[in-house]
């Protein structure tokens, strides 16, 4: 076999290969599984370096009778046969390199010891400690582990304590006190190596822990994470339980690098001795932590060649004090090439400094102060009230006197997007934030947006450290239009149309905003112009916008329902008082939503989506709208018919539709072709197409929505306000399906006279 | 990669209903195993509804905070590469610098100098458009953001959600409270669990679960919100208290004495959900990584933690004899002691002591013993001990409580005692406690 190709396994020919003298290594892949076919090459190329040893590989999938007593787990995997006995299994791509120790591994187990072992395995798992273990030892069932040592009168450990694995190797030996490890500590590899020693000191892990590699197979973990095979020695300093320092070690001794097992850069004279490499970011670093394992104390990061970068105070993990950083390229002054100042809980505060080459100061700034995530959040500057711009401007020349700059931007922002004019906003950014460039500024905008854009004072934080003011806006008004405040909202995106116009992608935010106010028309309008640039996104709104803001009219019957559904049922099972009675109630609650959406606008408001009165169907007043269990079979089964109205305009308009459809469809169900209370039950011949569309349209929609398109191809399915389910955005399947929803229920609910109201929790399941 | 392909075996039945239902619905048949596997895994809470996102258009990806680079920590037993860090450098509120100002440059659309002048005039007449109409109709609802007080009450009482809650207007956070109150309701019914997600559409905004990708996680699924209130809670009390309650008088000072304000002042409102939405990530973070931390020191590997050894050896298959001869003993001694009650909800299941005055039995989370059972109520029935003696009483249960075919009120239990909650039923032991 030196050498060649692996061999493909077979029934026929898997015995005698696993079984050969030596060592045979066997890939397990599946043609399904991708990064088999990265392992394969690596696999295939190392047959060539180890011409002593048998290559070969299984298709998991053609050779199912092979694979499955193998009971794989895991895919890529690398089974090792040693004289016919299954050594190891590795899963995972593996490198070369690693394949490579790996392999190297194999050839140095003893199979004999790796019989002895197996048969201590079962020993230990038929309860009786392998040999060597002494016989009081105790099985640990939850560390897998034979525990043995001396106790104190109270029963508990104390001593030295030795600990086996099922296979009868030692893997631990503890000195402890009174049931607490104080003293040293010593792990073993299985072949009897240390892997680990190190000091507890009452419980705490004290001084150096020093972890060793193994040449042989080991479940002692090591080389994890990351950790390059190169690292034969690891050594973590505790400080009473708290790790001060690891270090990484190659065969040699030398200090490496942990992910590549590269030598350790000298450290930059100059620096102090505890700076230590970050790697990841190629930079020196000297982080002090607290208790708690954050930033404490004087933090500070160099590059590689010992420049300082930026240092700052930390207290408890929140910048608090001195901050100064390397500056260049950052700030509009050219000159500038540091900058420094305060920071008041992670905020931007007081006088900063922006200085040149030389440090000497090129401008200085009062950022004022540093207004925190309580004092935003309940800033009247978001209200969702709106002022003339004469009173914005009032609140914020009296925030600028009292150094509140961050309101004080907020509400000029608000001033000029009622009045329509930037200027103003323009030169108070000016005035009153640091001057960045223009990449800088976008930069730091988009960071603050993305890391924090659902919090109040990092993105005001951000402006006055000079970061792009538009993003910033928007990004307010996406969070006040999330938090239901969409007028707010609306004068932020407002205030960044104005500094950036050219950038469309704002009428999308806009467009969502002018929904939760109601306001169709000026979103299709919007869309219009978004679809230029953004055709898709345009689409989405206007399909948004008319599904929430729909026609009401008589929507049941207007096309012929279908379905492909047998069996269908011939008409209402529920006797006439109870469909009157339920068309009440169906009455009652889209009064009662109709009530709730006007009070969201000015008494004589003109809203032209807003659903016709029903009030005719209920000559009496409204019927009282219940919630209550009842024994339904053998299940409790809960019946709500109450509404909640506090939602937001979008969430309103969402289960007015629903209910429209459900009370039109009853309304049909009984022969009627208006909104008119049923006299008599006359149901239309198609009746049973009208029940089973419903209920396939929901399975339809959910199908989409679970599956994405799989069931319904692009450009198939029912029309869902003009747009083909399969065409249908995801976030749109979802009102599809809760219309249906509700339809369906009402169906269900009308077909089964056992039923007693539409609106029972058990109807709406499947 | 740890998926295998399979196959599974379905029994014949199921697989003759799954063809029928199959030609009847007019459903693939993969469809419908997929939604049963869907409904099945969101019913035992391994699935939460995951809004998608609009396409990648620039619009959307905008304002789309990703979500914070995995922060790596080591696992368990292995060394770190370096003392471990909570609350990593991932997310510095303050820049460091270390933004490529070139790649950035890159990203921004080719910018000129000034906005070319017919955006300008399209922006603002559009915006005099929009703001007429708005204007003209719209009417503003104010929205009460938490006070101080509010919200320092509430973190320190985290059960009982203030009045103030209910009254206010807002979905999200009455919502919130509707949910701490109603707990039993949602959590523990088959059929609400299978009305899940319609009730998820109804709260999900679509247009916030598009605007803002991040946000869809909290906003979409309330319940988690209100999950982490209490650890906000926890987490205000923990960070400076002192702090906390000099911003808020600060706050208060600040405000202009709005109108709008006092109300602000006196309800909990949106806030307190956006709250624990926003804190969450930052608090899990933390959480996590102290955790990790904790766990990098930890001395399990290496010497064992010994609480796990003391006890292992009861687990011991062959001392479970000898501790059940000492039981029988020790019985003897402790037999003056007045004799404790157990429930078990299977004859020979786990028991469970009654160990306070009022214990209560029901489908709520917020019994003593949960019965997960449809026909049983939520508050079922109570369990009161009266000096030596332990009566069960009824609390109006739909389904009634039972005893040989008798529906009770109020009974006194005795050993051996086996009572119907609806059809479910608990079986009553005494003896002296197991400890």
């Amino acid at each position: 076999m030196a050498g060649a190709a692996p061999v493909e396994l077979t029934p026929e020919n898997y015995k005698e290969v696993t079984r050969r003298p030596g060592v045979c290594v066997v890939d397990c892949w599946a043609p399904w599984c991708a990064p088999c076919h990265d392992f394969t090459p690596i696999f295939t190329a190392a047959a060539a370096r180890f011409p002593d040893l048998t290559f070969a590989r299984l298709d998991t999938e053609a050779q199912e009778a092979l694979a499955e007593p193998l009971g794989i787990e895991a895919l890529p995997l690398v089974l090792a046969f040693k004289d016919g006995l299954e050594v190891h299994r590795a899963s995972g791509v593996m490198s070369a390199d690693a394949l490579d120790t790996l392999l190297g591994k194999l050839v140095a187990v003893d199979v004999a010891e790796e019989k002895r072992r197996a048969a201590n395995r079962r020993l230990t798992e038929a309860g009786k400690p392998p040999p060597g273990i002494p016989k009081g030892a105790t099985w640990d069932a939850g560390d897998a582990e034979w525990t043995f040592g001396p106790k104190d009168s109270k029963g508990r450990q104390h001593g030295t304590w030795k600990f086996w694995r099922a296979d009868g190797t030692l893997c631990n030996e503890c000195v402890m006190k009174q049931g607490t490890p104080h003293g040293v500590f010593k792990r073993f590899h299985e072949d009897g190596s240390v892997s680990q020693e190190g000091t507890f000191d009452q419980g705490q892990l004290h001084g150096p822990r020093t972890w060793y590699a193994s040449e042989h197979f080991t479940t002692e973990r090591m080389h994890e994470n990351g950790v390059s095979e190169r690292v034969k020695k690891t050594v973590m300093l505790y400080d009473q339980g708290e790790v001060r320092q690891v270090l990484h070690f190659d065969g040699t001794g030398q200090r490496v690098i942990p992910t590549t097992g590269e030598p350790y850069p000298v450290r930059p004279a100059h620096l102090p001795e505890d700076a230590e490499l970050r790697e990841d970011l190629d930079q020196w670093a000297r982080v002090s932590l607290n208790a708690e394992g954050e930033r404490h104390g004087l933090i500070r990061f160099w590059d590689r060649q010992g420049q300082l970068l930026w240092e700052a105070e930390y207290v408890d993990g929140l910048r608090h004090g001195h901050y100064r950083s390397r500056a260049v390229d950052t700030y509009a002054d050219f000159r500038v090439h540091f900058d420094e100042g305060q920071a008041e809980g992670n905020l931007a505060a007081g006088v900063w400094s922006l200085l040149d080459a030389q440090r000497q100061v090129v401008l200085t700034r009062d950022l004022g102060l540093a207004q925190d995530e309580e004092t935003l959040e309940r800033s009247p500057v978001f209200s969702n009230l709106a002022r003339t711009a004469e009173g914005w401007r009032e609140f914020a020349r009296q925030a600028r006197a009292e150094k509140r700059y961050r309101e004080a931007l907020l509400a000029t922002a608000r001033a000029c997007a009622t009045a329509m004019d930037v200027q103003p906003l323009t030169e108070w950014l000016e005035q009153l934030t640091l001057p960045r460039t223009r990449p800088s500024a976008h930069a730091l905008a988009m960071s603050v947006v993305q890391e924090a854009g659902e919090r109040w004072a990092p993105m005001a934080d951000c402006l006055m450290r000079g970061g792009e003011a538009a993003t910033v806006l928007r990004a307010y008004a996406v969070l006040l239009d999330q938090t239901d405040r969409p007028r707010a909202a609306l004068d932020f995106v407002h205030a960044a149309m104005l500094l950036a116009p050219e950038r469309k992608a704002y009428l999308f935010t806009r467009g969502l905003i002018l929904l939760n106010l109601g306001q169709p028309e000026q979103v299709h309008q919007d869309a219009e112009q978004l679809a230029k640039v953004e055709p898709d996104t345009a689409r989405f709104l206007s399909t948004y916008a008319r599904a929430l803001f729909p026609r009401y009219d008589f929507w049941a019957g207007q096309e012929p329902p279908r379905c492909t559904y047998d069996g269908l049922p011939e008409g209402p099972q529920q006797p006439l008082e109870s469909i009157q009675q339920v068309v009440r109630k169906y009455a009652t609650r889209i009064q009662t939503l109709r009530a709730e959406l006007l009070q969201r606008f000015k008494p004589g408001a003109v809203v032209s989506w807003l659903p016709p009165d029903l009030s005719a169907l209920l000559p009496t007043g409204p019927v009282k709208l219940e919630q209550f269990e009842l024994e339904f079979g053998e299940d409790v089964v809960e019946i709500d018919e109450t509404l909640d109205t506090s939602g937001g305009l979008a969430d309103l308009a969402l289960v007015m539709r629903s209910d429209w459809s459900a009370l039109t469809w009853l309304l049909w169900a009984c022969g009627e072709k208006t909104f008119r209370m049923p006299t008599r039950l006359a149901p239309p011949a198609d009746y049973g197409q009208g029940a089973g569309q419903a209920s396939q349209r929901l399975w339809q929609s959910r199908d989409r929505r679970l599956r994405g398109g799989d069931g319904s191809p692009a450009g198939e399915g029912f029309l869902f306000e003009g747009v083909p389910l399969g065409e249908l955005h995801p976030n749109l399947v979802r009102l599809a399906e809760r219309q249906y929803a509700e339809t369906q229920a009402m169906f269900y609910w009308l077909n089964d006279s056992d039923h007693v109201s539409p609106w029972q929790s058990n109807l709406r399941g499947s | 990669m740890k998926r295998i392909r399979e196959t599974i075996e379905v029994a014949e039945p199921l697989w003759r209903a799954l063809e029928q239902m199959s030609h009847d619905l007019g459903v693939d048949r993969d469809a419908l195993v997929a939604q049963a596997l869907f409904l099945l895994a969101k019913q035992n809470g391994y699935v939460a509804p995951t809004p998608v996102l609009l396409g990648a258009t620039s619009a959307v990806a905008q304002a789309i905070p990703t979500e914070a680079p995995a922060t790596s920590r080591p696992p368990v037993a292995e060394p770190a590469s370096r003392p471990v860090e909570v609350a990593a450098a991932a997310s510095p509120p303050v820049k460091e610098p270390a933004a490529p100002a070139v790649a950035v440059g890159a990203q921004e659309p080719a910018k000129t100098g000034a906005p070319a002048d017919d955006d300008v005039a399209f922006v603002r007449n559009r915006m005099k458009d929009v703001l007429a109409s708005v204007d003209a109709a719209v009417l503003p609802r104010e929205v009460p953001v938490p006070s101080a007080e509010a919200e320092s009450e509430e973190a320190s009482d985290e059960e009982e959600p203030s009045d103030e809650d209910e009254s206010d207007g807002n979905d999200v956070a009455s919502d919130d409270d509707e949910e701490s109150e109603e707990d039993e309701e949602e959590s523990d019914d088959g059929s609400d669990d299978e009305d899940a997600p319609d009730e998820d559409e109804a709260t999900g905004d679509i247009a916030a679960a598009l605007a803002e990708a991040s946000e869809d996680t909290g906003e979409s699924d309330t319940g988690d919100a209100e999950d982490e209130a209490s650890e906000d809670a926890e987490d205000s009390e923990d960070s400076e208290d002192s702090e906390d309650s000099e911003d808020s008088e600060d706050s208060e000072e600040e405000q202009p004495a709005d109108e709008e304000d006092d109300s602000i002042a006196a309800a909990v409102g949106a806030e307190a959900a956006e709250d624990s939405d926003e804190e969450a990530p930052d608090d899990a973070g933390s959480e996590d990584d102290s955790a990790g931390e904790e766990d990098s020191n930890a001395s399990d590997e290496p010497a064992e933690p010994e609480p796990a050894h003391a006890s292992a050896e009861d687990d011991e298959p062959e001392e479970t004899t000898d501790s059940g001869k000492r039981e029988v003993s020790t019985n003897i001694t402790q037999a003056p002691q007045p004799l404790e009650l157990f429930v078990r909800l299977a004859p020979g299941g786990p028991a469970v002591m009654v160990n306070v005055p009022r214990f209560t039995l029901g489908r709520g989370p917020n019994c003593s013993l949960t019965v997960k059972s449809g026909r049983v109520s939520r508050e079922h029935a109570v369990i009161v001990r009266v000096g030596d003696d332990f009566f069960i009483e009824d609390l109006g249960s739909s389904n009634g409580t039972w005893i040989n075919h008798q529906r009770i009120k109020r009974q006194k239990i005795a050993d051996g005692d086996t009572f119907n909650l609806g059809t479910e039923a608990v079986y009553f032991s005494m003896g002296p406690r197991e400890d």
